[in-house]
């Protein structure tokens, strides 16, 4: 079987592309991550919070601001962020780097669970980084795959961290970065057979494709799926601020991210009620829309704005939008689910109980950001949650990435626990 | 405290300190943006020893807004 596989890190491989060769190649570049996994890892997990911090640093220091999301990436990779989100998770973080006593003769060691292969999202691909820093952070060797059209931007960022320490260079070493094309079945296989861990972000045809390569049988699978996220908002609680935040959740990653809000559930004890919400987040959003980078959007995106544009009209719902297609908010009397709802158009949907909300959550939902007093937040999302919710964050925190993430607990998936019973000391009877 | 933050919020973001108030925010300074803040919460924990969880971040819309915040992690008066 010959592979067309081009890795683009190591550096040192990079200009070998393994275009034509025996996929024994790729073999080779596999086994040497499974001997990095292997062998007691010469850098703490301390060490590798504290490299991670420096690369959240030169990412605050980086001149170019106009990549979208990495701010999230910088906060994120912030140490006592990581810890917190680790704690939710693991009660003891030393088990991470030893054996460590959890009852009288009993210890967990938390190990890295080995090689974790990466299919990261065309759409978004700055989210691969995401579960690349907390399987490094676990110890894990890494496999990116980004398609053959992604930009290299990930590539830059390894490059950074391996120039950072002695640390960052072996977080570096145990990372391998290939970009092979999507409809390249041998190289696909390859990469999902090497793996102790696959991770599959991306839509619905990408994610099953990965699931449908041959693994090994004690793979772990953690499917990042094509997900969507909605809103629910009381208008008697929004100020200038909270709407700007919502309308910034929305327009980032072009409304292209699973955690990105679709439509906006309103509560609406009368007519007023939603028309003071909408002309508190229309120019809000305009105002976003305009600040935020976006990518240039092509024919097929321009005539699905303009087809759902005029879906809306000919419905008789109601629209704001600007004069080109760089925004659209329609006000819609249910969730209209043919609309395609991305690239920042958002329908905003009026109800008056929480029970039509649930009724219209679709099956795939991801994230729904609550706008509501303590009382309905408490049994709104006590009930959203059994209809398959994973995470209710308010305005602004919405595509902050955490863990657990799309209900996974993430960090338990990257490691593989290990219990040892202890010999009886000498005060033991 | 309250001096020591615009001491802080001054020099990441390249200012005079009397160009700061209570009311200056986030999008206020053009260094002050997403990155920026970021890079305040960061400098924050450095300077305070405070780490300021993302939910607190988020919320901050002004100068008096981090005061608080400090405040209530730190339990020491402005």
């Amino acid at each position: 079987m010959s592979l067309d596989i081009e890795i683009l890190y190591p550096r040192a491989l990079s200009d070998r592309s393994l275009s034509g060769q025996d996929a024994s190649s790729f073999t080779e570049l596999v086994e040497r991550l499974q001997r990095f996994v292997r062998r007691p890892n010469p850098f703490s997990l301390d060490d590798r919070f504290a490299t991670l911090e420096g690369l959240s640093d030169r990412l605050l220091q980086g001149e170019d601001r106009t990549y979208p999301g990495l701010a999230f990436l910088a906060a994120f990779l912030r140490s006592a962020h990581l810890k917190h989100l680790l704690q939710r998770e693991i009660p003891n973080l030393a088990a991470i780097d030893r054996f460590v006593a959890t009852e009288d003769r009993k210890s967990l060691f938390i190990a890295p669970r080995g090689v974790v292969t990466h299919w990261i999202a065309g759409n978004v691909p700055l989210l691969g980084m995401f579960s690349w820093a907390l399987s490094a952070l676990l110890g894990n060797a890494n496999v990116l795959r980004m398609s053959s059209r992604q930009d290299p931007m990930l590539v830059q960022l390894i490059d950074q961290l391996a120039d950072l320490s002695d640390c960052g260079q072996s977080m570096a070493e145990r990372t391998v970065v290939v970009r092979c094309d999507r409809d390249d079945e041998a190289a696909h296989r390859s990469l999902s057979e090497c793996a102790d861990a696959r991770v599959a972000w991306g839509g619905k045809e990408a994610v099953e494709a990965i699931r449908a390569l041959p693994a090994r049988w004690d793979c772990e699978d953690i499917v990042l799926g094509p997900r969507v996220s909605l809103a629910v908002v009381d208008p008697a609680l929004i100020t200038d601020k909270i709407v700007t935040r919502l309308a910034t959740d929305i327009a980032y990653f072009d409304q292209l991210a699973c955690s990105s809000p679709q439509c906006i559930f309103v509560k609406s004890a009368d007519d007023a009620s939603v028309e003071k919400f909408v002309q508190a987040f229309v120019p809000a959003f305009e105002r976003q829309s305009r600040a935020i980078a976006r990518h240039t959007l092509d024919f097929a995106e321009t005539y699905q704005i303009s087809l759902d544009r005029t879906r809306v009209l000919v419905e008789g719902g109601e629209l704001w939008r600007d004069q080109q297609t760089q925004w659209t908010v329609a006000v819609v009397p249910e969730l209209h689910r043919e609309i395609v709802c991305a690239n920042r158009f958002v329908q905003i949907v009026p109800f008056r109980e929480f029970d039509e909300v649930c009724r219209q959550i679709p099956q795939n939902i991801q994230t729904i950001i609550t706008l509501l007093n303590a009382d309905d937040t408490n049994s709104f999302t006590t009930a959203a949650a059994l209809c398959g919710v994973c995470r209710f964050p308010r305005p602004g925190e919405g595509n902050n990435f955490e863990i657990p993430w799309d209900g996974i607990a993430l960090a338990s998936r990257l490691t593989r626990w290990i219990t040892r019973s202890d010999p009886p000391t000498e005060n033991s009877t | 405290m309250r001096e020591k933050l615009f001491d802080v919020i001054a020099e990441l973001f390249k200012v005079e300190v009397q160009q700061l108030s209570d009311d200056t925010g986030p999008g206020d300074l053009p260094a002050w943006d997403s990155l920026g803040h970021v890079a305040l919460m960061a400098r924050i924990q450095e300077r305070f020893g405070t780490h300021i969880p993302v939910e607190d971040a988020i919320e901050v819309e002004s100068i008096a807004d981090l005061l608080e915040i400090l405040e209530r992690l730190t339990g020491e008066a402005k």
